[in-house]
């Protein structure tokens, strides 16, 4: 986010008064795509404005934006309008002249033209979008603060999208800020609305910003109350399903519930959009899920770490895992030293120390395997542990665990691994054959349930006046299948 | 003003070691504070330096309603207390500067044993996250804090021998505060060997397993099965000859399943497939 701005600058020179015209009118467009999405109540344009947000908010300069706000509120008096001017002023002469200028054009051209709620939103938001990239973090608070109580006075199901993008970035503002701690009220608060409301977009991005925030202050308690008194809609957009399974993976992890927090890494991962956009959440999933597979007690597969499209430093990860793979204790402490404070940039150092423990098992497993019988001394030796003693104790911790399957015999003091059961003569390639034929079924009904049928309304629109042809739709389709990729942080 | 005399009270209570006063006093101790607002910590840019004079005044009750609590093992209050303390931790105004070997960190680390000789590991774990990630703290050289997690790190590996040693030796321990949980702790300690035990071994010789157990070997066998017996939930040991023979429950249970009792072995395959035909009914 931070080298938009720099490109921007460059670009402002080049053609100032230029492009300004041009994405006026960019930005118009979007309103009338909006207009639609409050007419016909189709979320629909509305995905098709925020996809081309992105390109659009390379282009926005101070000027397009008082434009654009004059055209909004062609009347002089306006608390809105004024607050706007506010955030944006830095030199006041100038902008005194532009708003004059702007309004002998606008009062006689759009006299009439109605003001909805959805516009008025989406300029706060390019507005939000245009201080950020400028890094005015003071003025886009004071901003927020207003947008909050904007919110508030509507009530409108065609908001949804415009709200939870706004809230995305106020809650963004507020962690550069590193005030985590004040907004956490008026999210509270509007999570609470949004879920009467069914806003499902609002109430899922609401309960990823407040999980995301909870877990910077590492309020491991609050995250996992939060997780467990609401109830993340089920149609909620991909993204929006990537980042909450995420922040569930690392609450899980926590509090040692490994196998699910695995589950739901897993998830995250292939719920995440394949564009570049997403690369950042795709490093840090893969990275947590390296260490949670490793705390599992698996190897994670070789290729993981050589996915080279999504770069990313994974080389302390790969490291701790040939420690881990090898079962040896020395290298792994020497690992976890060299690279304590890239662990702990990514957040992981707790989790990744955890895995001493796992060290010491892969080598009893890997001494199980090897040998039907071994005495205890030799694994002593061949583990660098203390003494005979605590290898017994360890050892038998392990077979607790399941780790290994084998018994010791105390007096002569040897562990004799018991013989590998026939898989085949069990039930678990029957459950596993089971699991998969479900799987596709549940596929197949999933894809039938999610396929949209054209209804009567749709059919007449088309008839009449074929207000949406067929590049329109192309559009949209694209729009949805891509979702919405800009705000992928971590 | 009262609430100035009853922390005076308080004060000379806790000095002398009268921990059941200590725990009289608190109560109206604790409305005085609400009174005053000071029960919790909520700060503002422009709060003002006798706030927070009063506020660490505040901490420090609390702190002693922790102490006095746990020495009088009220581990409610000890709880109740801690979570109150809190908050207080937490607070950046408060804090500012390095904790190190201070009495903050000392009564973080016994919550933590006490999470711990509770078998709560989760809740140790998330309470360790917050530690980690604060830059108060200075663990790797902290020694109250690190007494519990190297006895965690100790038990997670299954290194018992570490931990029977760490508390054994109590001249090791940071404060006498620890004492208190020793007892709890070699409970739980031996309750975790013997879950080992007995799916480790077939056999064991009693003698070995009260070596194991660390019990005292001049215990004689009788006493020491029926102390096993009342302590430990361990209803498939027998004792037979000077052996103790460990019965694999769920083992025999499998193989009871797998070889007699043929109808209920095929009929979730009969459920399943009867389930596969309806959804491709359905489909077709």
């Amino acid at each position: 986010m931070v080298d938009t701005t720099s490109i921007k600058k460059e670009e402002k020179i080049e053609e100032q008064s230029d492009s300004t015209e041009s994405v006026v009118s960019e930005i118009e467009q979007s309103f009338s795509l909006i207009s639609k999405t409050a007419s016909s109540f189709d979320n629909r344009y509305i995905s098709k404005a925020f996809r081309d947000l992105g390109p659009l908010r390379r282009k926005l300069t101070k000027s397009i934006l008082i434009t654009i706000i004059n055209k909004l509120y062609p009347s002089k008096i306006n608390t809105n309008k004024s607050y706007l001017f506010g955030v944006l002023d830095v030199v006041q002469d100038d902008n005194a002249m532009v708003i004059d200028h702007q309004e002998e054009d606008n009062e006689d051209t759009q006299p009439s033209s109605i003001l909805i709620p959805e516009v008025e939103l989406y300029v706060h938001l390019l507005i939000q979008v245009f201080l950020l990239d400028q890094n005015q973090l003071e003025s886009l608070n004071i901003l927020n603060s207003n947008i909050i109580q904007l919110m508030k006075l509507y009530n409108k199901r065609s908001l949804d999208f415009i709200q939870a993008k706004i809230w995305f970035y106020i809650a963004r503002t507020n962690e550069l800020l590193e005030d985590l701690y004040s907004i956490r009220p008026e999210l509270l608060a509007s999570l609470r609305t949004a879920t009467l409301r069914h806003d499902t977009e609002t109430t899922s991005s609401i309960i990823t910003l407040l999980l995301r925030n909870y877990l910077l202050t590492h309020d491991i308690n609050q995250a996992s109350n939060l997780v467990e008194k609401t109830v993340f809609p089920a149609n909620a957009s991909n993204a929006l399903a990537a980042r909450y399974y995420y922040y569930l993976a690392r609450i899980s992890a926590i509090q040692l519930d490994y196998s699910t927090a695995h589950e739901y890494v897993i998830a995250a991962i292939r719920k995440a959009p394949q564009t570049h956009l997403a690369n950042g959440f795709i490093q840090s999933a893969t990275k947590l899920s390296i260490i949670i597979e490793l705390l599992t007690g698996d190897i994670p597969e070789l290729k993981t770490f050589k996915r080279n499209q999504i770069g990313g430093n994974f080389e302390p990860y790969f490291y701790v895992t040939r420690a881990v793979k090898l079962g040896d204790l020395n290298l792994f402490s020497k690992v976890l030293n060299e690279y304590e404070a890239l662990f702990k940039k990514d957040d992981n150092f707790t989790l990744v120390s955890r895995l001493r423990q796992n060290v010491i098992k892969t080598g009893i497993r890997i001494i199980s395997l090897s040998y039907s019988k071994i005495s205890l001394k030799d694994i002593c030796i061949k583990l660098h542990l203390d003494s005979e003693e605590s290898t017994e104790y360890i050892v038998s911790k392990a077979i607790r665990d399941g780790v290994i399957e084998a018994t010791i015999n105390h007096q002569k003091g040897f562990m004799q691994s018991k013989e590998l059961l026939d898989i085949y003569s069990t039930k678990l390639p029957q459950t596993e054959f089971d699991q998969r034929i479900n799987f596709c079924l549940s596929l197949r009904n999933d894809s039938v349930k999610s396929m949209r049928y054209p209804s009567d309304n749709d059919n007449k629109a088309d008839l009449n006046g074929k207000s949406l042809d067929k590049d329109e739709e192309f559009d949209i389709l694209k729009a949805l299948e891509d979702g919405d990729l800009d705000d992928f942080m971590d | 003003m009262p609430l100035q005399k009853l922390s005076e009270e308080l004060y000379k209570a806790f000095d002398q070691g009268d921990y059941t006063q200590c725990q009289k006093i608190l109560p109206p101790i604790r409305i005085e504070l609400i009174k005053h607002n000071l029960l919790v910590p909520l700060l503002n840019d422009n709060t003002n330096k006798n706030k927070i004079n009063d506020l660490r005044i505040s901490q420090r009750i609390l702190e002693i309603g922790v102490l006095s609590s746990l020495l009088s093992h009220n581990y409610t209050n000890f709880e109740n207390y801690f979570s109150q303390l809190k908050p207080f931790y937490l607070n950046k105004k408060l804090y500012h500067k390095h904790e190190l070997n201070t009495d903050t960190t000392k009564i973080i680390s016994l919550n933590l044993l006490y999470l711990l000789s509770k078998g709560l590991i989760s809740k140790f774990h998330i309470e360790l996250e917050i530690i980690y990630n604060s830059n108060q703290y200075n663990i790797d050289q902290d020694k109250y804090l690190q007494f519990p997690i190297n006895l965690e790190r100790n038990l997670m590996e299954g290194n018992y021998i570490k931990i029977w040693k760490l508390l054994n030796q109590t001249t090791n321990l940071p404060c006498f505060e620890y004492e208190h949980f020793i007892d709890t702790l070699i409970h739980a300690l031996r309750f975790e060997i013997s879950k080992s035990i007995e799916k480790t071994y077939k056999f064991l010789p009693i003698n070995n397993c009260k070596n194991l157990l660390y019990f005292p070997q001049e215990q004689s066998d009788s006493q020491f099965e029926k102390e096993l017996l009342e302590e430990f939930n361990i209803n498939n040991w027998r004792f037979e000859n000077g052996n103790i023979y460990f019965d694999q429950i769920e083992e025999d249970e499998d193989l009871d399943l797998d070889s007699g009792n043929e109808p209920i072995k095929e009929n979730p395959i009969i459920k399943n497939v009867l389930n596969y035909s309806e959804q491709i009914e359905s489909i077709v």
